[in-house]
């Protein structure tokens, strides 16, 4: 599979490893993504028909995954399901692209488990119409996940994205940022939902979805929800839509900066917040040409 | 030789209010100016036009840069013939920090063959910071985001150490500052003071110009200046405020215009629980 695509030699040089083709491992360094170990792992992932990929992190186990889904074929579902045992750190970030695609199905559920910490970091950048359901379950007490979701669509096609957080236990901890960045006549549907049970007393719960539209032509909804049914907890949710903020334009273009690189500085301050958490320059590489491309 | 900045006869309207009614002043590199005046009679304005915002109507009048006019220019273009805004609301960018947002401003500056040298301005941005004496993880953070309102005072002052404008307008850059920082700030800005550098201070305070050197005093009021002086306009602003002057001149207060609350919606509601 490596042999197929040179671009990704560097990216797996000098480091643990998974190639999975639908799931399946094809090449690795010896990982599995039943993790049992603290490590740093990146993987990559082919995909043309329908995909369960399950990821477990081990009780106390430190690990920092980058993921680059590097094809996913028309006509797909895919099922990733993470768990985080006890006490368990997870930093994972996952860029998913894809080109020339129609009918892409995303279904990601993660449970989260007593004392476990995620820190999601998420691109999809996919070229495509897609349906796509993310679900963090916060299962035990202390548990906390801390997300961000970058979304960029330039495909011409409509994306849907179904974000659930549900808090089932006291003193969990969600914070859910979503970035969409809108632009060639696309669509882009960003609907979150936070759920705070009954007893999740000192629960946090914060939502917070920007959308750029970058042409006049494209378009995004933000449907932001909040069901609670606890009185000792917090939560907060927000959304903002528009173009580019024309005061930013001008405070950039005050220091001497172009409009059209004033524009370009913002956008690209959408995408740092991941870019920069990636520890490989490869994978950092890879994917801001991808984004380069797509924007 | 001096490079000039002089406005003439200026009007300006935002939203068809007309709030600059014929502003007249002319600075030049190595000379320092105050404005100062009563809340509302268009200093911020003033600063805003020269910078070119784009909700600042100039329907009459001229500024101009060494004979070149500036309202024909670009707020980037105006930005790179040596014009600089120290904002009184500094915007916050997320995602760019600090740094490269200076290198970008400063490469801006360059032809394309040309390019910053890291090592260089590493070296400078380092000494301006301890020279502004902030936090050492600045470069690294994201532009203004998170920042007290001191830090983004400092922050505006160091762009401008880095930029090295030929003019700079301060728009109240004392608000938000405690005595320490606006120390800091204030001799910051009077070390920038040589031939090539001249400053327009917008103040309500007399407070910051005890660290500034001035070298003219502008009292503005109802969209004009009203009076030109030295320092010691500053001290009798300070004792004796401004009714003096509106005596002096037969000004009349202009009417402020009246906020009114615009509810937008609502985003929850609660569900009243039926009686069983």
């Amino acid at each position: 599979m490596l042999k197929m695509v040179d671009s990704l030699k560097d990216i797996v040089k000098d480091s643990d490893y998974i190639i999975l083709k639908n799931g399946e491992i094809v090449e690795s360094s010896g990982a599995s993504l039943n993790i049992s170990e603290s490590m740093n792992l990146k993987v990559i992932h082919f995909i043309d028909k329908d995909t369960n990929i399950n990821l477990v992190i081990d009780k106390d186990k430190v690990v920092h995954l980058e993921e680059i889904f590097y094809e996913i074929k028309s006509d797909v579902l895919i099922n990733i399901n993470i768990t985080c045992k006890e006490n368990s750190k997870l930093e994972y970030l996952s860029f998913k692209k894809s080109e020339n695609a129609s009918n892409i199905r995303i279904n990601v559920k993660t449970e989260i488990y007593e004392g476990a910490y995620i820190e999601n970091k998420n691109i999809t950048a996919i070229l495509s119409d897609v349906l796509y359901n993310q679900e963090f379950d916060l299962l035990a007490e202390n548990s906390k996940i801390d997300s961000l979701d970058i979304v960029i669509n330039s495909s011409g096609k409509s994306q849907i994205f179904n974000f659930n957080t549900i808090h089932s236990v006291r003193n969990s901890s969600s914070e859910m940022h979503n970035y969409c960045i809108s632009k060639n006549n696309s669509v882009i549907h960003m609907n979150t939902n936070g759920t705070i049970l009954k007893g999740s007393n000192g629960t946090n719960l914060n939502q917070k979805t920007k959308g750029i539209l970058l042409d006049e032509t494209s378009q995004i909804s933000a449907n932001p929800w909040l069901v609670i049914d606890e009185y000792d907890c917090m939560a907060s949710h927000g959304a903002s839509i528009g173009a580019i903020d024309e005061e930013e334009l001008y405070y950039l273009m005050s220091r001497g900066l172009t409009r059209e690189n004033s524009e370009r500085l913002i956008v690209e301050g959408f995408i740092h917040p991941f870019i920069n958490e990636l520890k490989d320059e490869s994978v950092k590489s890879y994917s801001l040409d991808w984004i380069k491309k797509v924007l | 030789m001096a490079k000039v900045l002089e406005i003439k006869n200026l009007h300006v309207s935002v939203e068809g209010k007309e709030i600059l009614k014929g502003v007249d002043l002319t600075i030049k590199t190595g000379e320092m100016h105050a404005i100062m005046g009563p809340n509302g009679t268009g200093k911020s304005t003033l600063a805003s036009t020269i910078m070119g915002h784009y909700k600042y109507e100039v329907t009459d009048g001229t500024i101009t840069l060494d004979g070149e006019n500036l309202l024909d220019m670009k707020v980037d273009e105006r930005s790179r013939k040596g014009i600089f805004l120290a904002m009184q609301y500094p915007n916050e960018i997320s995602g760019v920090t600090n740094s490269d947002f200076i290198k970008t401003a400063m490469q801006a500056r360059l032809g394309e063959d040309e390019h910053v040298s890291l090592f260089k301005f590493i070296k400078s941005l380092d000494k301006a910071v301890s020279d502004l004496k902030m936090r050492s993880d600045l470069p690294h953070r994201y532009l203004n985001e998170g920042f007290s309102g001191g830090e983004k005072k400092r922050n505006e002052i160091l762009q401008m150490k880095m930029l090295k404008p030929n003019f700079a307008i301060l728009d109240e850059i004392d608000s938000g500052l405690d005595v320490d920082a606006l120390k800091v700030v204030g001799e910051n800005v009077n070390n920038m003071r040589g031939d090539d550098f001249g400053a327009l201070i917008i103040t309500h305070y007399e407070r910051l110009l005890d660290y500034i050197n001035v070298d003219y005093v502008h009292i503005m009021m109802n969209g004009r200046i009203v009076k030109t002086g030295g320092k010691e306009l500053i001290a009798k602003i300070d004792a004796l405020g401004y009714d003096w002057l509106k005596e002096e001149l037969g000004l009349e207060d202009e009417e402020e215009e009246r906020k009114q609350h615009v509810v937008l919606g609502s985003c929850a509601i609660k569900k009243k629980t039926e009686a069983k």
